[in-house]
């Protein structure tokens, strides 16, 4: 769930010769292309003023998930005068286009050595490509799923990836960092396991399956250097590894939590390493880091949308909880900008979260956690 | 006819006395730096004061405001140089800004009952919710405008 801050609104006025909208849009030529559809007027009549967005985490740009647009046009040719349209936090929650529920299998081998010989990667879970733009299929199929793992940095010698994709009637959208908020979640979840399998330590398993690599082996060393791994932590508390590339960004974020005796997970600390190729204003990077790890570790450990004779549950932010200022970790930020091409500085920070908390709780409890939200898990100190 | 005082000046509405003091002032008064959010007093995007005290607008009837002063983010200060407003700005803290106001009400109204805030008075006074996740820096800010 996205539930930016900002509900859904907008401002139409509908004249003999004009069609004029106040709208948060993340894509304004779309906006644009819908009022003319709704007004039944050509593109030229229409005139779009695009207004702060009042946080738009992908909700408020594709086309079909501007649905706000034709609603209020039709309303304001309805009632013949300007119209504001305001969508309560309730119509928010439930008439969204969701992150995509997915799942995964996989299997893998590894030789005496713990070395990786072969891995089958087999997805399923409904595509962002079916609901939002069909035009971006290929032959009926949406390679997109396989973000962040058709494309892996790590050296495997053999790999499959079967992708099944499977549509609901429950309509799916971008969210901040698409498909690789899940595939990033599977991916960096069952190199823990094999690393535990293998009896090797999580990072320098990485570090191996990354020895060819030298930009991600940097930022895989940066994070890990600056967030002292190996080192004793507080009783208590234990850290997690992550590392993956999204959108030109290589990302890893070591994770400190704990476990309290009630179950309830607590993070500390999370270090973050970047190569985003340049680094223009580190201010803003920060910023952008700080805001997906707090976007990253809400969905998961509350982000739940269940759905109920066809309509959505939640509906405001009593039954859908979201972190709050005292569960804030300490962010630290390390960029180490290699000048490779320009990479992305918004979404890359996200993916790694959720995996680097859950392999910090599993070296807490000996539990491996296989799906999220962490709310429906029941934990326990080792 | 409700009388009114907000931000220093008397006003006077013609509203019903069960509408949301938010509606007030975003719709009959245009003061529309006052945010909804959830309507349910969850998000705090609706934060202003009422005597000092920092109340949540989108759960208060117009009728309970009485003869108490209203303060929003418009008379927090006009030019902008109330210590949490320079706080704000030298740390960067708005991403989209859409919740700032009321953080910044709630930061005011904090550091009004309790000059020198700790992080667990932080903690515990400040329960917004912003969705871009700018709460590192709303402590940061909280602490220097403590200092200012």
């Amino acid at each position: 769930m996205r539930l930016a801050q900002g509900t859904r609104g907008i401002r139409v006025a509908v004249t003999e010769d004009k069609v004029e909208l106040w709208a948060p849009t993340q894509n304004a030529e779309a906006t644009l292309q819908l009022a003319a559809k709704a007004a039944k007027v050509d593109p030229g009549k229409v005139e779009v003023h695009v207004t702060l967005l009042g946080g738009g985490f992908g909700r408020r740009g594709a086309p079909v998930a501007q649905n706000f647009v034709p609603q209020a046009v039709a309303i304001a040719k309805a009632v013949g005068k300007p119209v504001k349209l305001l969508w309560s936090r309730e119509e928010d929650v439930r008439c969204d286009f969701y992150r995509p529920a997915s799942a995964a299998k996989f299997t893998a081998g590894l030789d005496e050595s713990g070395a990786l010989l072969g891995w089958h990667l087999r997805l399923a879970g409904p595509s962002i490509a079916h609901t939002l733009a069909p035009a971006m299929l290929e032959h009926g199929a949406d390679v997109r799923m396989g973000e962040g793992l058709v494309d892996m940095p790590y050296g495997v010698p053999n790999i499959l990836i079967d992708y099944a994709m499977r549509n609901t009637h429950v309509p799916v959208g971008y969210w901040r960092s698409v498909n690789h908020s899940q595939n990033a979640f599977f991916k960096e979840s069952f190199i823990d396991e094999m690393a535990h399998a293998a009896d090797q330590d999580p990072y320098q398993f990485r570090r191996a399956l990354l020895a060819h690599n030298p930009l991600h082996l940097a930022v895989l060393d940066a994070a890990a250097k600056k967030a002292g791994w190996g080192e004793t932590l507080p009783p208590g508390v234990f850290r997690g590894i992550a590392h993956n590339e999204a959108y030109g960004t290589i990302v890893t974020q070591v994770v400190e939590a704990s476990v309290d005796d009630r179950g309830a997970v607590h993070v500390h600390r999370v270090v973050c390493a970047m190569d985003p190729g340049h680094v223009v204003n580190p201010d803003t990077i920060e910023a952008q880091i700080q805001g997906a790890i707090v976007f990253g570790l809400t969905a998961a450990l509350y982000g739940e949308i269940t759905i109920k004779d066809g309509r959505v549950e939640q509906g405001n932010f009593d039954d859908y909880e979201m972190l709050r200022l005292d569960a804030m970790p300490k962010v630290e930020v390390v960029l180490v900008p290699s000048g490779a091409f320009w990479g992305g500085v918004g979404e890359p920070g996200l993916p790694p979260l959720a995996p680097a908390l859950c392999n910090a709780l599993f070296a807490a409890t000996g539990q491996r956690i296989r799906s999220l939200p962490l709310k429906d898990q029941k934990l326990h100190t080792a | 006819m409700i009388r009114l005082n907000i931000n220093g000046e008397d006003h006077s509405v013609d509203v019903d006395p069960d509408m949301p003091l938010l509606w007030v002032l975003r719709d009959t008064l245009g003061l529309t730096g006052t945010k909804f959010g959830c309507g349910i007093a969850q998000c705090g995007a609706c934060t202003v004061h009422v005597d000092g005290q920092a109340i949540r607008a989108c759960i208060t009837p117009v009728s309970s405001i009485g003869d108490s002063k209203v303060l929003t983010i418009e008379g927090l200060q006009l030019h902008g140089d109330h210590p949490v407003q320079q706080a704000w700005m030298a740390h960067d803290v708005p991403q989209c800004g859409y919740c700032q106001p009321g953080m910044m009400m709630a930061a005011a109204a904090l550091l009004t009952s309790k000059p020198h805030p700790t992080d667990a008075d932080i903690d515990q006074a400040i329960t917004n919710i912003c969705r871009c996740g700018t709460y590192a820096r709303v402590r940061q800010a909280i602490h220097s405008a403590a200092k200012a």
